[in-house]
């Protein structure tokens, strides 16, 4: 499983067009930020704007960058068959992805923080000590929120052997859409005396990353995440295992 | 006795409500080139796919290697071709690469020996450039990369030209011969795998309806090659001699007309 992730990371970190699509997107989420903090700082903790506008979006448009060059050039090309014959497991396989996935957040966001600090110091947008704890934090759940997307993503992904389902499944999470959607459908009478809008995924997170802002380890929440995203995994594995595969 | 190093025994497998595979036995021998021949649909892939585990089967018994071997283990013995998995935008060395990789073959120099075995170590550009034949070549330097003892090719020579069906043909019987590669091999063109296989096995109704080697098939017509001066007046004694003149020009008995003789009535 490591020789698989790391050939498929090898391959993927030597893309030039995503490297240009991160690099493009980076220019204009720190201008964003810059300009906002300049702007607005007066008006809103430069955290809650950073939050808001610039990491929030951090799944979004680069998690669903990085989920296509995982996926999209692999089911395009039925690299997966390949690898089976050669004896690697389908749960390899759904494992390697969601790992490679984990691995090039985990990158992205980090050189993302970077260039933040950077720009920090070069425009003086005056983060503090606990600013900067914050925006960590923020980063690191935005890091845990694109790995728990891509987990329920792949799902549909390994089920229809096609990486538009798991993409258009990721943005509709990482976009809060399926998060509206369920809280409405939750909300319903029948359902609603239950309170299970709160074991949401995105409202689990939520809550584990404000409580632990406030100084508070929210293990409950912690499991819950872990759940969907063990679940997430576990699912598409089992899918893939039942499925026929095309050649 | 030859050493089996895939055997399949009454191997069943449905799609739905479509048996595809009513009981296949199969047996492979080390050094073999085995031709699978079938009509479209007869189940080809379908055995291909469940000897490389890309396909499950309801019942029936798969083993390769020695008895006893994990199947995990034994596919690591196999190279295979079964379509154009290759990256678009990567050249044919970066694609050996990356499955080079996924091999854990760790000779660096690898990649390189197998690009020079199918001639596609000059090549340029991208897979997505290459024709058909340089495509077809790659697939099968990628199914021989790290030496595997078994090597499974669905359909090579489709969509080549006669050079690239004589190259691939050349080329199979060298990795036979010099590298002591067994090889399953299928193909529409009967004709060119009979130049081929030493014993072939032929779908039928989703079972091996026949196996037959070279000599075998040879041994079903007797054909004897005289020199005449006169043609006609031979055939014309021959004739009344009271024989029957079934073909002329034939120097070896052909496998698509053995094939068709037997799914008479069938197809």
């Amino acid at each position: 499983m490591l020789w698989y992730m790391r050939a498929d990371l090898r391959r993927i970190s030597r893309r030039i067009p995503r490297l240009i699509v991160l690099a493009l997107l980076y220019i204009a989420l720190v201008t964003v930020l810059v300009s906002i903090s300049r702007e607005d700082v007066q008006i809103a903790p430069l955290m809650i704007l950073c939050e808001h506008y610039v990491v929030g979006f951090l799944p979004l448009v680069i998690g669903t960058i990085e989920m296509a060059v995982i996926l999209g050039d692999d089911f395009r090309a039925k690299i997966m068959q390949q690898a089976i014959g050669m004896g690697i497991s389908r749960t390899k396989i759904v494992l390697t992805k969601l790992i490679d996935l984990a691995c090039l957040m985990l990158v992205d966001i980090v050189v993302f923080g970077v260039l933040v600090f950077a720009a920090n110091g070069v425009f003086h947008l005056g983060m503090g000590v606990d600013t900067v704890r914050e925006l960590l934090l923020w980063l690191v759940g935005a890091w845990v929120k694109s790995v728990a997307y891509g987990s329920l993503s792949l799902i549909l992904g390994f089920y229809s052997q096609n990486a538009l389902f798991a993409i258009l499944a990721f943005i509709a999470l990482s976009s809060g859409i399926a998060n509206k959607m369920l809280g409405m459908a939750l909300g319903v009478k029948a359902l609603s005396a239950l309170h299970l809008g709160r074991f949401l995924l995105t409202s689990e997170i939520n809550t584990f990353f404000t409580r632990a802002l406030l100084g508070h380890f929210d293990i409950a929440s912690l499991i819950v995440i872990l759940v969907y995203i063990v679940g997430g995994a576990a699912a598409a594995s089992w899918l893939f295992k039942n499925t026929e595969l095309e050649l | 006795m030859s050493e089996a190093v895939i055997t399949l025994q009454d191997i069943k497998k449905s799609y739905g409500k479509h048996r595809v595979l009513l009981g296949v036995d199969m047996q492979i021998n080390r050094g073999d080139i085995y031709g699978l021949i079938g009509k479209n649909g007869c189940g080809k892939t379908t055995i291909f796919k469940i000897i490389l585990g890309l396909s499950d089967y309801q019942s029936g018994r798969l083993t390769i290697g020695k008895e006893g071997t994990p199947l995990s283990e034994g596919r690591r013995k196999i190279g295979f071709f079964i379509g154009g998995n290759f990256f678009g935008y990567m050249s044919a060395r970066e694609n050996l690469e990356y499955y080079s990789a996924l091999k854990k073959i760790k000779d660096k120099t690898e990649v390189e020996r197998v690009l020079k075995i199918v001639e596609m170590d000059k090549a340029k550009g991208t897979y997505g450039e290459y024709s058909m034949g340089m495509k077809q070549r790659l697939g099968i330097a990628n199914a021989i990369l790290g030496n595997p003892e078994i090597l499974i090719l669905d359909e090579p020579v489709n969509g080549l030209d006669p050079q690239g069906i004589v190259d691939v043909r050349n080329l199979m019987q060298r990795l036979n011969t010099e590298y002591g590669m067994t090889i399953i091999v299928s193909s529409h063109i009967l004709s060119e795998l009979q130049h081929t296989a030493h014993r072939f096995g032929i779908v039928n109704n989703g079972v091996i309806a026949k196996v037959v080697t070279q000599e075998e098939l040879a041994a079903t017509k007797q054909i004897v090659k005289i020199s005449v001066n006169d043609l006609e007046n031979a055939v014309k004694a021959l004739g009344e001699a009271g024989v029957t003149i079934l073909g002329q020009s034939d120097d070896t008995a052909s496998l698509e007309d053995y094939y068709f003789d037997l799914i008479k009535g069938d197809a």
